[in-house]
């Protein structure tokens, strides 16, 4: 009998991970690892910060060095197009360098066969109909944030459609850089609707304050190309000439490989729906990452989420799942930002964003906003208060009952809001303290 | 335990060489702590800490992570090898240290990346006499 093959579809980290997860598990067999971009596996939320600011360079982006994937036996298609997914006969159809060798051949294309395969094609950037061209830029890959960098550098004055994660990143680095930032942004806040009225007041309060002008409640209608720039049009009248334009209006789940191959899509979220084990509807087809709707067993639903953390998690786990192990995914979502020196991070899942108890102050720049039901921590989202959020990691999903008084009150650190876990101490050491 | 001899020219050197513990990212503390010619220096009482529990402390310039694993301890340089974030805000379990950044988590027993796992945390040799911990900060 030959050794079983594992196909892994998406160079991103959810696709990496799942890589080296199989190996460090144990796994002999053949690891096929396909992505479409000529580069191997790395990271991406260095693209809308250090990487475009130049403080790192494309091989510090690398999930593992270029020679792992030799040394591990992982073989990595670059620059390779999965063009179907044929779940009943348990095979890909590639096409791109590697397309026509190797496997059985038939029109330009490769048929590889499985024992199993991961999808993990993420998402790209949805995109503004009538905002494109030359010095337009979506950001999503290497190749993306390399082409905006060097027209960064030769740039004044820069427009940001867009002030979610990736908008006030690129707006923050390219401040950062000296350029003149504008930053138009529907909401009355960057991030309103996923970090709550306390931090994402504060972030205005910092982007501003570090000179992106960025008007609240207002967006670009109509982009034209003068020949020497950008001319924005806004909702609210207003003009605004810039030298480049980077929009980021949120993210689209690349389902259609799931999709035409008859995998079964969560209606909600608009992903490939998994099981708490990343199991698609089709036999030995597994789905982690962007694209993943995940049955979460400590919600009861199905969750997609678009953030790093969970993508490395649940390729890690569905290694796991492939080599035998019977745990549920039931990891909690983590997910920071970095703009300029500060950091917001969240974990958990909010109740309600309009009914969060704040502990600290968004003027002292340092601020967490809870989600509490029944006395539970649902979540919590902090600007520059991570001791918060590693506590309420360690909390979330266990039994523990606080007020909402107690979570104001910032002299009493959260981890002691709950009994402390009993450990093993010596007499003397315990005395000690006591 | 000072060879005072050696601490006379390690004085200067004291930024180099710590510079060159940390290229080399295979050693495990106690590889590095089985070298006695550095600087032994008081970093603090083992009675203040606790076990499972981790404290920053700076010896002599040095921004120095003390853990507690179960009786047994361990030093490390106070900073995160992915952006050099203190360690000392994070989080330790018993088993492994996490970095409130990023989440970034290592083994607290050899300092080896957990999640990555192609990092390694510096680790200072160390020991316990008289109930004070002793680490070599060269």
């Amino acid at each position: 009998m030959s050794r079983p093959r594992y196909a892994v579809v998406g160079g991103g980290v959810a696709g990496a991970a799942t890589a080296v997860h199989l190996r460090k598990l144990g796994f002999d067999g053949e690891i096929v690892l396909i992505t479409d971009e000529p580069v191997v596996p790395y990271e991406r939320p260095p693209l809308s910060k250090q990487f475009l600011a130049g403080t790192a360079d494309a091989d510090d982006l690398r999930v593992q060095p270029p020679g792992w994937y030799a040394d591990q036996e992982v073989d990595l298609r670059l620059g390779t197009r999965v063009e179907a997914l044929d779940v009943a006969a348990s095979e890909l159809r590639l096409s791109g360098p590697d397309g026509g060798t190797g496997g059985s051949t038939a029109g330009g294309t490769e048929r590889l066969g499985y024992d199993a395969v991961v999808l993990a094609t993420g998402s790209r950037p949805r995109r503004l109909p009538g905002i494109d061209g030359e010095r337009v830029h979506y950001l999503r890959t290497v190749a993306d944030s390399t082409r905006l960098r060097d027209q960064l550098a030769a740039a004044d004055r820069i427009g940001v459609l867009g002030a979610g994660f990736l908008g006030c990143e690129v707006a923050a680095t390219a401040v950062e850089l000296g350029k003149q930032v504008v930053v138009f942004e529907p909401d009355p806040a960057p991030l309103r609707r996923v970090l709550g009225e306390a931090v994402s007041s504060a972030l205005l309060d910092i982007h501003r304050e570090h000179g992106v002008d960025i008007r609240a409640g207002d967006y670009v209608r109509e982009l034209t190309d003068t020949g020497h720039g950008l001319l924005l049009s806004s909702n609210l009248g207003g003009h605004e000439e810039c030298d480049l334009v980077a929009v980021g209006v949120g993210a689209r789940p690349n389902v259609e490989l799931a999709a035409e191959a008859g995998l079964a899509i969560d209606p909600d979220s608009g992903g490939v729906a998994v099981d708490e084990y990343g199991r698609t509807s089709a036999p030995n087809v597994y789905a982690i990452g962007d694209i993943a709707a995940q049955l979460h067993p400590r919600y009861g639903r199905r969750i997609r989420v678009e953030h790093h953390d969970t993508a490395l998690r649940q390729g890690a786990h569905v290694a796991g799942v492939l080599l035998g192990g019977t745990e549920p995914f039931a990891e909690a979502h983590w997910f920071w930002s970095d703009q300029y020196e500060h950091t917001i991070q969240s974990v958990g899942r909010p109740h309600d964003l309009s009914d969060l108890i704040t502990r600290g102050s968004g003027d002292d720049r340092s601020v967490s906003a809870f989600s509490l039901v029944d006395g539970h921590i649902q979540a919590v989202i902090s600007l520059d208060r991570p001791r918060d959020v590693l506590d309420v990691r360690r909390l979330l999903f266990t039994e523990h009952r606080v007020t909402a008084e107690q979570l104001r009150d910032a002299s009493t650190p959260v981890k002691r809001l709950v009994p402390r876990p009993a450990r093993p101490s010596t007499q003397g050491k315990t005395a000690a303290r006591a | 335990m000072t060879d005072t001899v050696t601490d006379t020219v390690t004085e200067t050197l004291t930024d180099t060489v710590t510079d060159a513990v940390s290229e080399t990212r295979d050693d495990t503390a106690d590889a590095v702590a089985d070298s006695r010619t550095g600087q032994w220096r008081e970093a603090m009482p083992l009675d203040e800490l606790w076990e499972g529990e981790m404290e920053g402390v700076e010896v002599d310039g040095h921004k120095i992570l003390l853990v507690n694993i179960d009786g047994e301890i361990r030093a490390y340089r106070n900073r995160c090898p992915h952006q050099a974030w203190e360690l000392s805000d994070g989080d330790f379990d018993g088993e492994n240290i996490t970095c409130c950044r990023h989440l970034w988590t290592f083994n607290a027993e050899s300092g080896q990346g957990v999640n990555p796992e192609n990092c390694q945390l510096v680790g200072y040799p160390c020991s316990v006499v008289d109930g004070m911990i002793m680490v070599d900060v060269t």
